[in-house]
């Protein structure tokens, strides 16, 4: 019907005006057009930090998805003092930390394939010359983030590689500021010496010779 | 800050304060040749260029639809399996029960009564009976079923013209 169709394309033009908190109002009244509008804001974000932290676009989509069903299913447990942002990036970086643990327990049933064709993997992006370099610092992450805890994963992703606030991170994790601190400090040491064992090249020669022996 | 200090912070950050390292980080934000020679001061710093996630224009539409399906899925869950099967085994154990009991008796048998309707109407305001409409041929029929734990009774009334309700 096309006076209906119009009504809703305004509808939809009316929450493309408003703030977030707005739309989490909107949200709460029940709107979907509202929770629209929040999809189409936050699709990309959320999917840049959750592919970063799990490193499998289908997942991150997957992941993104169940985060955006929940924001709708809990929109009336929202309190207005929060940022919308904090709030959904929490529930997101929560799903992907099961997600990330549930996958390590399937491959603690399988680690020698799992580990293999990872490696496999990896080798294969060295090789493709025409790759960007981008993608291959990406890959040598992944690799290396493998020996970090997931809440040192995350934290290090939402701090060091998203450049957000400690304080942010901390209302993201639901953890102190000192705390957000110490993951970070450990994420460093581990991916820095692991960096020194597995891949040298990355590593300047004079910080090289002074490197830490592998923890 | 300036690129000396910032320079000097990168290459000791395990050391260094909190706000201080945040300021040094947020130089390289600011300056590109700080920011190139970052990994060389702290090899970890190589990883803050890893490559921006690139999607397809549709994205955020494919989201939206994805969602939508989850979010009906949600509020209409298909009723159990089991209750699928119990409620197709009423549904067939009304008709084999209507044809039964509506079929003529025979000859110097009188046909078994009917329920009165004031007795139907009783059953149903006291709530022991679930109402639903069925179709015996052509023809809805409005049926009541009780169920109890030891037995199954049927009331039904057949032929019943429901189009209008």
């Amino acid at each position: 019907m096309p006076q209906l169709a119009y009504s809703e394309r305004g509808a939809r033009a009316k929450w493309a005006e408003k703030h977030d908190l707005e739309l989490m109002e909107g949200l709460r009244a029940g709107d979907t057009l509202a929770l629209d509008e929040l999809i189409s804001r936050k699709t990309q974000p959320l999917l840049q930090v959750v592919h970063r932290i799990l490193g499998d676009l289908e997942e991150a989509r997957d992941v993104v998805q169940v985060t955006m069903l929940r924001v709708w299913q809990r929109r009336g447990e929202y309190d207005s003092r929060w940022q919308p942002n904090t709030w959904i990036f929490r529930i997101a970086t929560n799903i992907a930390i099961d997600t990330l643990r549930s996958r390590r327990s399937r491959e603690r049933s399988a680690p020698g394939v799992l580990h293999h064709l990872r490696q496999a993997g990896v080798r294969q992006e060295r090789r493709d010359g025409d790759r960007l370099a981008g993608q291959e610092v990406h890959q040598i992450f992944l690799e290396l983030a493998e020996c970090l805890t997931e809440k040192q994963r995350v934290v290090f992703v939402l701090r060091e590689v998203e450049g957000r606030p400690s304080n942010e991170v901390a209302e993201i994790l639901g953890c102190r500021e000192s705390t957000v601190r110490n993951h970070l400090f450990n994420a460093r040491r581990v991916l820095r010496d692991r960096l020194l064992d597995r891949y040298p090249e990355y590593v300047p020669e004079h910080l090289r010779a002074s490197g830490r022996p592998v923890s | 800050m300036d690129c000396t200090r910032a320079r000097r912070l990168l290459r000791e950050r395990d050391d260094a304060a909190a706000a201080e390292r945040d300021g040094a980080l947020r130089h390289l934000d600011e300056c590109p040749e700080c920011a190139a020679l970052a990994p060389a001061l702290d090899p970890v710093l190589l990883f803050r260029g890893l490559p921006t996630l690139e999607t397809p224009p549709d994205e955020a539409a494919r989201m939206r639809e994805a969602v939508a399906v989850l979010r009906r899925a949600a509020l209409d869950p298909k009723p159990a399996r089991t209750a699928r099967i119990a409620l197709r085994a009423a549904a067939a154990a009304v008709l084999v029960a209507a044809a039964l009991w509506l079929a003529p008796g025979p000859a110097g048998n009188p046909r078994r009564p009917g329920v009165q309707p004031a007795q139907l109407a009783g059953a149903l305001a006291l709530g022991e009976y679930l109402p639903s409409v069925e179709t015996l041929g052509a023809s809805p029929a409005y049926v009541a079923t009780q169920v109890n734990e030891s037995d199954l009774t049927l009331v039904i009334v057949a032929n019943v013209d429901v189009s209008g309700r």
